[in-house]
């Protein structure tokens, strides 16, 4: 079966093995200027794997990014605002996700970032491998963010309490989506906090009004580390049921330590809707029922 | 219709804000026990995702090969086989990566591990997120290649000695044993404890020697900390073009250093294939 026809990679800088980064503008929590990754893509997609990573040895910041389309100033985000933190004194990849958006072929993709820092540097760049569409396609209505805040480039705060181990209260990211998804990108944030504490966390993604929550994505794992004081696989993705437009969302942890600012963690969660793959006969325009139908009896 | 009709958490452990720890076998490149994650799993998955970590702050540095496995204590049967990952004193390692598996509602889940190291601390945390199956249906078998479990390795390759240069292709398998349309990479870095900073760029090729077809390329992995040692690359998967059953698979790398012991790393690749539709 196939469900891809290709890939491209954009993105990847082969003169310094690095991925390609956006600079950081000189105003804090101000997005600089787009960098692009890639003139014009070579294939149409359905999805990118997308790769963030660390371009030299960072201060630490928090970064919210953005991944857009177009042309050189007529760009327009497909990724909006995601949240990742860098630690002191060392790289890492700071997270690998699959994002199931379609990119027509001849797209010019670029990025760029804001960060808390005031310094114009490259601390993270970018890696997308792009996967070519075989017979069907992924979301195309759009990625939606819910709970970041440009002021501070972090997003919204969830505190998991005074006792270990313990789910804390919920925290609302958002009183009502504006879309259906099926699809949630988690972002985590360290709250430009740059003396943490080792520890762990566990998060639930809830859907409901407040005190009546629902968890959709049940202990998202997280983890700081005192020596590079920040986390790692700071966006996950997840596919879920759908959760319909109109629909609040939550968010909660427990963790494994008490300090009141080193429990913390900044979450940010962004929303599609990728259609179910279809079936692969049938003629081209036919409902979906109709041509999962005509493969069975096939 | 969604992917999924609920996402279940699978090997949690929300005693300790953490995932189910696998301590060391205490003999070196030796599976040890099976450690339970889940006892029956509530409803069918199409797939999961894979999450990894480092459980405890200690030195030293340590590889690892683990198993995913099904069925009864004593009867376990291993899904996903030898998962490289290599993990130091620092426990930001970890990783997310989708691995679509099916696995049946009712079935008990457990892990084990070897490591190089002779220890039985309890260093490798694992946790899967279950997606329960709805319209969508994942592969039956994962197949493993590249795996060394002699030395808890995986595939070594070499960027060789020009900086940002690909090296030499290095053969992961010389035939494959079925089709694939899905790949994840998982990585080691040969349990060196002083690895130098660094970023790597690598390919993943199909085709004889010396006429690889690249079908995966520029893909990033980094070194994250001189003074410590801490690999970065953490498993990662995505969907890929179909690889027919036969087909030899190689993987070549460039990288920002040279430096004989640094620049090397190893891989290991997990191969499904997914139908396309339920």
């Amino acid at each position: 079966m196939t469900w891809v026809t290709s890939f491209e990679t954009v993105g990847a800088d082969t003169t310094t093995s690095k991925t390609t980064g956006p600079a950081s503008s000189s105003t804090a929590n101000t997005k600089g200027s787009y960098t692009e990754l890639v003139a014009a893509t070579g294939i149409a997609a359905w999805a990118f794997l997308l790769t963030v990573a660390y371009t030299t040895t960072a201060t630490g910041d928090d970064h919210l990014y953005d991944l857009a389309t177009g042309a050189a100033a007529s760009e327009v985000d497909i990724l909006s605002n995601l949240e990742v933190s860098t630690g002191t004194n060392f790289i890492n990849v700071l997270a690998s996700t699959l994002v199931p958006m379609e990119i027509a072929s001849g797209t010019r993709i670029s990025a760029r970032i804001q960060n808390t820092s005031t310094s114009v540097v490259v601390n993270i760049g970018f890696n997308l491998t792009l996967l070519e569409e075989a017979t069907y396609g992924g979301d195309t209505g759009g990625v939606t963010t819910y709970g970041a805040s440009t002021a501070d480039s972090g997003g919204v705060s969830v505190d998991p309490g005074g006792t270990a181990h313990t789910k804390g209260a919920y925290s609302q990211v958002t009183a009502t989506t504006s879309a259906d998804h099926s699809m949630f990108i988690v972002c985590f944030g360290s709250q430009d906090n740059q003396t943490m504490t080792s520890c762990n966390w566990l998060g639930d993604m809830a859907t409901g009004a407040a005190a009546s929550e629902v968890v959709l994505i049940p202990n998202i794992f997280q983890a700081a580390t005192t020596a590079w004081d920040e986390t790692a696989a700071q966006n996950q993705s997840y596919f879920t049921p759908t959760v319909s437009s109109g629909t609040r969302l939550a968010f909660r942890t427990q963790c494994s330590i008490t300090d009141a600012t080193d429990r913390l963690l900044d979450v940010v969660i962004a929303g599609l809707d990728p259609p179910v793959p279809a079936a692969p006969a049938g003629p081209v325009g036919h409902p979906w029922f109709y041509r999962r139908q005509m493969w069975e009896a096939a | 219709m969604p992917w999924a009709a609920s996402c279940v958490a699978i090997g949690f452990d929300t005693a300790a804000s953490d995932m189910t720890g696998l301590p060391g076998p205490g003999s070196a490149h030796t599976k040890g026990s099976y450690v339970q994650m889940e006892a029956s799993l509530s409803v069918d998955i199409w797939g999961f995702y894979l999450h990894v970590g480092y459980q405890t702050s200690t030195t030293g540095t340590a590889d690892y090969l683990f198993d995913l496995a099904t069925g009864a204590a004593a009867s376990e049967v291993v899904q996903v086989a030898n998962v490289l990952w290599t993990g130091n004193n620092r426990r930001i390692s970890q990783g997310q990566a989708l691995i679509p598996l099916e696995i049946a509602s009712g079935t008990r889940i457990a892990t084990r591990t070897q490591t190089n190291s002779t220890s039985t601390v309890e260093l490798l945390g694992i946790g899967l997120t279950g997606l329960e199956k709805d319209e969508v249906s994942g592969a039956t078998a994962c197949v493993t290649y590249g795996e060394n479990t002699g030395t808890t390795r995986g595939t070594e390759i070499d960027p060789g000695a020009v900086a940002n240069t690909k090296g030499a292709y290095v053969q992961v398998t010389g035939s494959t044993s079925a089709d694939f349309n899905f790949v994840m990479v998982s990585w080691g870095q040969l349990d060196n404890a002083v690895i130098t900073t660094l970023y790597m760029l690598f390919d993943l090729a199909t085709g004889a020697a010396a006429s690889e077809v690249v079908l995966w390329a520029n893909q990033p992995a980094i070194s994250g900390e001189t003074a410590v040692g801490q690999y970065c690359g953490f498993p990662r998967s995505t969907w890929t073009p179909d690889v027919a059953s036969g087909t030899r698979l190689a993987m070549r790398a460039q990288c920002t250093i040279t430096d004989a012991t640094d620049r090397l790393v190893n891989a290991v690749l997990h191969c499904l294939d997914v139908p396309e539709a339920a």
